[in-house]
């Protein structure tokens, strides 16, 4: 069953596009997200990208014809050796999003030239590629002026891996009679560039942990009083992520140098708060960006970051809904942890992790109490703040948190009787 | 609060505008720079859109003192640059700000609205003909492109411009369309920076954004914005 390419709604007022010009022919192999056609709508030039790598198989309607939207323009044939082309970014947002790579591919075809970088070379030689045998015509290189990138060939190695581990020597041939006691397991791309961004910001910021112990009891509370009416009213599972969200991003905005990047040139501080939230996917982590953080109330951040995660498992996040983080939470508690010692996310200064939340018993004005007790871990770059300043962020997010309900904060009055705070 | 450049060019050549304008975009894709508002005017220049309709009157004056001719890759359909009118070519992450085409369109017309308003002069939209239009006739033109939610191309002011070289083309395709301007509205010649002001602050206000102007185009901060 071919997949429909609709004319889209580029806007509420748009009823329909023209067709300026289709980049691609029919009987033509084409990657996801790579251009399709140049569509007009009143003064308005723009693209559509595929929606999926395959083969073009029936193109409807012909340049400066104007179709109502919602119109089937055409027809790909999903997965027929489509050219392996970037997906969007399943991994945290640095380096060149796929879309962009196509962008530039296009543009920059022209003029390639056989020339590698030393750490496409030093892959291509890890992994046992010649280079000089690399067909062209299947490694569409991305990078500047239509050159091989490390992700350009990451992808290549991973297409190509069964028969690349197949013509090297395997253990178990080499100790024939011996019983295999090793296992060599190929590494995904993604795996790959996990493991190269991880190693990249351990090296890159002198990361430091600060550890701070928070009471949850109003949270618990509040969320008591609200999740089942939340649930039944927005269809929203009120979990602890969104209080903490909510509590970062006002520490965020308090303490802005936790929402800054170091450059050679100065600390950039970002004026807007977008925190990325750390979602185990099969194979890996994504992280997912709410943007706005600060301006949002804690409905909104439940809603949006349960939505996120959701998209994120299934493996429908935009590429720009991975982009442009300022500052991210991780909450490896679900998995049992009690405390952690995150790395931060280039070029980001500061990640919080969120453990366990966990009832104990602590001493409160000399009488023992049993309380949902969190333990929160920053870790920060130590380049651009010290210690006094990660433990004042980390002390408002107590503050906030050990405060939630108490201090009048605003429950607005919404439908269900739930409101935002702030 | 988001950060947007603004770079006031003074008067440039188109091509050298619009070979600026693919790189700002392509380091706007990448998340290279900031959002950026390049301002500017442009010597005589007419340019044609992707749609424009077939038929252009052909310039028999063409040549080295002629004015520049381009065909170009914007939505809309022929217009006319020249000295004294303002022209903003926004090169921003659309998405940041919205996902409706459309209602980026409104937006423009609102930054142009906002500065004709401080000099008293009450503009108007005319449903289905994109621009800013002052009792039928047309002030402000509008013309963009806009590839996976970054744009580039914008708007044009006529503030103290010459209007008679619209009458060799079709300006956006409406035969017959008559242009007019700032200066001729208000019967005097205005000094270009006030509207530019106007129109910075008035940008910054559509698209809440804080505007840094950078005075020397070659401090343009390429830095990745996250």
């Amino acid at each position: 069953m071919p997949k429909e390419v609709i004319m889209p709604q580029m806007g509420e007022s748009v009823v329909e596009g023209t067709i300026l010009k289709w980049l691609i022919q029919e009987g033509q192999r084409v990657g996801k997200d790579q251009s399709l056609v140049e569509i007009s709508t009143d003064k308005v030039d723009t693209e559509i990208p595929s929606p999926v790598a395959g083969l073009v198989t029936k193109i409807l309607h012909h340049a400066d014809e104007t179709v109502p939207v919602g119109t089937v323009i055409v027809l790909i044939e999903e997965g027929v050796e489509g050219v392996k082309a970037p997906q969007a970014p399943e991994i945290p947002p640095a380096g060149v999003p796929a879309k962009e790579r196509h962008e530039e591919r296009a543009e920059q075809r022209a003029g390639i030239e056989k020339r590698y970088s030393p750490l496409v070379r030093r892959l291509a030689k890890e992994y046992g590629v010649d280079l000089e045998g690399v067909d062209l015509e299947r490694v569409q290189g991305t990078g500047a002026g239509g050159r091989l990138t490390k992700e350009d060939l990451l992808d290549y190695i991973e297409t190509t891996q069964k028969t690349i581990l197949s013509a090297r020597p395997k253990i178990g041939e080499t100790k024939e009679a011996e019983e295999l006691k090793e296992e060599v397991i190929p590494v995904s791309a993604k795996r790959k560039i996990i493991a190269e961004r991880m190693v990249q910001s351990k090296r890159t910021a002198p990361h430091v942990t600060s550890t701070f112990e928070v009471d949850m009891g109003s949270v618990a509370r509040y969320r008591e009083a609200n999740k089942d009416a939340l649930l039944k009213g927005q269809g929203v599972h009120l979990t602890y992520l969104p209080f903490i969200l909510s509590a970062a991003a006002s520490a965020l905005k308090e303490y802005s140098l936790l929402n800054s990047s170091w450059s050679e040139d100065g600390t950039v501080v970002k004026r807007y708060v977008h925190i990325g939230i750390a979602v185990s996917i099969e194979d890996g982590l994504i992280v997912p960006v709410i943007r706005d953080a600060d301006r949002k109330g804690l409905l909104e951040l439940a809603k949006e970051s349960q939505d996120l995660a959701k998209r994120a498992r299934e493996k429908r996040l935009k590429v720009e809904e991975v982009q442009g983080g300022t500052f991210t939470i991780t909450n490896y508690g679900i998995g049992g942890s009690l405390f952690g010692t995150p790395i931060i996310l280039q070029p980001q200064v500061g990640i919080l992790g969120i453990g366990a939340i966990c009832k104990r018993a602590v001493v409160i004005q000399d009488a023992i109490a049993i309380r949902p007790m969190v333990y929160l871990s920053l870790s920060f770059d130590h380049r651009v703040i010290d210690g006094v300043q990660a433990d004042q962020f980390l002390s408002k997010i107590r503050e906030i948190l050990e405060g939630w309900g108490k201090k009048g904060e605003k429950v607005s009055g919404t439908e269900s009787g739930f409101g935002g705070i702030w | 609060m988001r950060r947007c450049q603004v770079l006031n060019l003074g008067l440039v050549e188109y091509g050298k505008t619009w070979e600026m304008q693919k790189d700002l975009f392509h380091a706007r894709s990448l998340d290279r720079v900031i959002d950026t508002l390049l301002l500017l005017q442009h010597p005589l220049t007419y340019t044609f859109g992707r749609r424009s309709q077939p038929g252009q009157p052909v310039f028999d004056e063409e040549g080295p003192d002629g004015p520049a001719i381009y065909r170009v890759d914007r939505g809309g359909g022929a217009t006319c640059h020249g000295p004294g009118q303002i022209v903003g070519y926004p090169i921003i992450g659309l998405k940041d700000y919205t996902t409706d085409l459309h209602a980026y369109l409104r937006m423009l017309e609102e930054v142009m609205m906002g500065a004709l308003k401080d000099f008293q002069i009450e503009s108007q939209r005319l449903k289905g003909y994109t621009g800013v239009w002052m009792e039928g006739e047309k002030i402000g033109s509008i013309g963009v492109r806009v590839i996976r939610g970054v744009t580039m191309h914008g708007f044009s002011l006529n503030v103290n411009n010459d209007l008679a070289p619209f009458d060799k083309i079709v300006p956006c395709n409406i035969r017959g369309v008559r242009m007019t301007s700032m200066s001729r509205i208000l019967r005097t010649e205005l000094i270009m920076s006030e509207v530019e002001e106007g129109v910075t602050d008035h940008f910054a206000r559509v698209f809440d954004v804080i505007m840094e102007r950078v005075s020397n185009p070659s401090e343009r901060q390429n830095f990745t914005v996250g």
